[in-house]
């Protein structure tokens, strides 16, 4: 059966693809972001890892 | 009477069992076997005291439909627990194959409503028990956004039935970083749907406001929770700490401030 969704469900996974991509490899925000909160969200994620290493 | 808690962690395992008065708790769901719980978890389920199932990998803000294996393993453990809910976020974790760890902001807009709900909906479908699910803090917001945090939550309330684990130290590192009042938040919140809260510690560093639930709670946070028993009286407050964990002293300070907050001393006397 098909999703009625689909298409819907395509485009935000490829908008959400691409922000987690600018996270966790530093790379510019996507078009629209405000690019020092995902570069502040980048750090914390980067934070939490270094954090679950260390325990 | 609003019930007390903690987010049980193996760090705070031994408070809990000094402390049976500590009845309502939530533990991470993900990597715990129902049928090879940790001994001390164990013991609290076999000592009746409530535990809900907390998930922090349905992603169910994400584009991808939740996956039937990690519903499964939350409903068993609900069963486990005997749990009359499952909680879970209104975020996503992962997209495009990568996992982030983190809980991530669900664009708030028509198309991010509707997979979320879809995607809530799948949820309950599978699960044996009401699904309630926590607001969570975040620095950024996607350009698409077209509601605000309580429109949203009020909207997805309306078309799932779903439950709302309130997490006041969230609210208040939103209202901290997007510059808008707790209050605002509260008044417009379907806080009907409230089933328990969440009071954690942050940090202020950089300009910002970090909800890194390894600092003690302080002001700030004890405050958005007395905005909140201001408007409804509250099922239970669990205390939800991450990390570096303090002294016992320190730890049952906060939960003192917290008691403070939900029962103060007079309306204890007085329903004794």
């Amino acid at each position: 059966m098909s999703d009625p969704l689909e298409e819907e469900r395509r485009a935000l996974g490829a908008a959400q693809a691409a922000l987690v991509a600018a996270l966790v490899n530093h790379t510019p925000a996507p078009e629209g972001f405000d690019p020092a909160r995902v570069r502040a969200t980048a750090e914390q994620l980067e934070r939490k890892r270094r954090g679950r290493h260390a325990r | 009477m609003t019930r007390l808690g903690l987010s049980y962690r193996p760090e705070c395992a031994w408070l809990l069992h000094t402390r049976p008065d500590l009845d309502f708790l939530d533990v991470i769901a993900e990597g715990l076997d129902p049928d090879g719980l940790p001994a001390p978890l164990a013991q609290l389920v076999a000592e009746g005291r409530t535990v809900i199932p907390h998930g922090v990998g349905l992603s169910l803000g994400g584009a991808e439909r939740p996956a039937r294996t990690r519903l499964d393993a939350l409903a068993r453990l609900a069963e486990r627990f005997l749990a009359p809910f499952v909680s879970e976020h209104v975020a996503f974790v992962r997209a495009g194959g990568v996992e982030t760890g983190h809980l991530l902001p669900v664009e708030r807009s028509s198309r991010g409503l509707r997979v979320l709900v879809d995607n809530v909906r799948r949820a309950q479908e599978v699960l044996p028990v009401p699904l309630v699910l926590e607001n969570v803090a975040c620095l950024l917001r996607w350009p698409g956004d077209s509601m605000d945090e309580a429109e949203f939550l009020r909207a997805l309330v309306e078309e799932t039935g779903v439950g709302l684990l309130l997490d006041v130290a969230n609210a208040h590192a939103n209202a901290e970083n997007h510059d808008e009042p707790v209050e605002a938040l509260l008044d417009r919140l379907p806080l009907h749907a409230v089933r328990y809260v969440h009071v954690a510690g942050g940090v202020r560093r950089d300009g910002l406001y970090h909800d890194t639930h390894a600092h003690p709670i302080d002001d700030p946070q004890l405050r958005a929770l007395q905005l909140l028993t201001e408007r409804i009286p509250l099922p239970a407050v669990v205390l939800e700490r991450d990390g570096n964990f303090g002294s016992r002293a320190a730890l049952e300070a906060e939960l003192a401030a917290i008691a403070n907050v939900v029962a103060p001393p007079q309306t204890r006397e007085a329903s004794a």
